[in-house]
């Protein structure tokens, strides 16, 4: 081990909890911060002039206050995603389950007798392309491969009868 | 790709149904996604219209179990498209790829598990994909999945590698994942499986829980893996007692992130080999033995350095290919 990784190191332990704390003020979850902290050793290790540089200590929380800004603006990317993503699938999941009563159910089983008799009312092209995509899962460019059309063509009839349905529903 | 609903002269109801199908395509890029979410937020209307599109793409997965029952469909739609080749077809593919030469066959070992899989990943590619049921997959280095999906179960063959699972909800047709050697029945959940050499793997739960049953003995009670717990299969023998781990670092690398507590140099090689075209090998018994501690991102050229730095050692480029590590 080089001397000059063994200074960065002894002096990293030194203000690692130091560190910790800063990213935890601003952060707010402990395992982040450690992430952070560690984060900041890397680009500390990265950075060559580091042994010269007069002032290490503000220098190393320059780094640190770098890697939080940093850590925010991802964080806020991500969760803006994730948020929308769990929101959205919690949001729809159960909004149509809400009610679950007797008579909520009633009208769900009414509603799947309908579009039951609809489904058997269609042509068969537009069956056919409900049944692979809902029951088989596939992508429209598989569905496209197994009929012999566009996945442009397969995307419209999709629609076509969702929206027939979303009429007699 | 398909094409965006036109807000002109729709209902919101249509609009919501056009949106609804381009996120049930299986090709709905980043720049779409984002306008989709833009369109969702941009009113409570949208986004109520959307739950209303959803419960009718649910409602008619029902009847269409039911109706595909009564009413067969052309025999065309039952068979299965290039993509989704059946087992025999890929054993007699791969023998004949076998007897070209072995250069070839690795190269085509490679190509075969994507070209018949329905979404998979290269090294050091990450994809998240949406599927037909809106359940998401979170696809990490060089993993393949199929699907095979009918009135009873949405069936998913991890063919290799890791990925994550969000499942959507429905009660007539469980979801269930297969490895080599085990299925993995998933209940309301989100959970990861990382399919590793000659039948071993590891599943993870981050949201409820999951059935786990080894295929060889499936007369045996599943095991059952909760919220926060994680458990690994060596290959061999019964399943073990699944163990409580930390969910933020089971899915670290949905974050970009390594993460290793005390781990020989020779396994975190071995960890950032998965995500790397470039292969590092280890010389030298005494630095594979080195302990590592830290968080890396997944891009192996910072942890190099790092480790170059702290260890010691160096790393010699052989060409693109190989980097070996030594003193």
């Amino acid at each position: 081990m080089t001397t000059a990784t063994q200074t960065l190191s002894h002096f990293f332990l030194d203000i690692r909890e130091e560190l910790i704390r800063f990213f935890c003020r601003r952060i707010s979850c402990l395992d982040t911060a450690e992430d952070l902290a560690q984060d900041t050793y890397l680009r500390l290790l990265n950075y060559d002039q580091f042994e010269a540089a007069e002032n290490r200590r503000s220098l190393a929380f320059a780094v640190a206050s770098n890697i939080a800004i940093d850590h925010v603006r991802k964080q806020k990317v991500r969760a803006r995603y994730i948020a929308d993503q769990h929101e959205l699938q919690n949001d729809l999941e159960f909004m149509p389950h809400q009610n679950t009563s007797f008579e909520h159910k009633e009208i769900i089983e009414e509603e799947l007798a309908h579009i039951h008799q609809a489904l058997l009312a269609l042509p068969e092209d537009n069956r056919s392309v409900i049944y692979l995509s809902t029951i088989k899962g596939l992508t429209y460019a598989q569905i496209g491969k197994c009929l012999g059309i566009t996945e442009r063509m397969v995307a419209k009839r999709v629609a076509s009868t969702l929206k027939i349905l979303a009429d007699i529903s | 790709m398909v094409s965006k609903p036109e807000d002109t002269g729709q209902s919101l109801t249509e609009q919501a149904i056009d949106w609804l199908v381009i996120m049930r395509s299986g090709s709905v890029d980043a720049g779409t996604q984002r306008e989709f979410e833009h369109w969702l937020r941009a009113d409570s209307t949208h986004t109520e219209a959307y739950a209303k599109a959803q419960a009718l793409w649910e409602v008619t997965t029902k009847a269409m179990a039911l109706a595909s029952a009564e009413k067969p469909l052309k025999p065309a739609v039952y068979a299965k498209p290039l993509a989704l080749f059946s087992k025999p077809y890929r054993i007699a593919w791969l023998a004949t790829a076998a007897t070209l030469t072995f250069g070839l066959w690795m190269a085509w070992a490679s190509v075969s598990v994507s070209l018949f899989s329905d979404y998979s990943t290269t090294v050091g590619q990450q994809k998240q994909v949406t599927l037909a049921d809106g359940s998401r997959v979170f696809l990490n280095t060089k993993t393949a999945i199929s699907l095979q999906w009918d009135e009873h179960q949405r069936r998913i063959i991890l063919h290799n590698g890791q990925a994550a699972f969000t499942v959507a909800k429905d009660v007539n047709r469980p979801f269930v994942v297969e490895t080599k050697a085990a299925s993995v029945r998933a209940l309301g959940t989100v959970f990861e499986v990382f399919e590793q050499d000659a039948g071993a793997f590891d599943v993870a739960v981050t949201e409820h829980a999951i059935d786990v049953s080894l295929k060889a003995n499936n007369h045996a009670n599943p095991v059952r893996v909760g919220e926060a717990e994680m458990l690994h299969y060596s290959g061999t023998g019964e399943l073990q007692h699944p163990e409580l781990t930390n969910p933020s670092q089971i899915t670290a690398w949905q974050r970009g992130k390594v993460i290793f507590k005390d781990q020989p140099l020779d396994k975190v090689i071995a960890e950032l080999n998965r995500y790397s075209k470039t292969w590092i090998v280890l010389k030298g018994n005494d630095i594979k033995q080195r302990r590592v501690s830290g968080v890396f991102p997944i891009d192996n050229s910072t942890i190099l350095t790092a480790l170059e730095k702290v260890f010691a050692i160096h790393a010699t480029r052989v060409g693109p290919w190989l980097i070996i590590l030594h003193t």
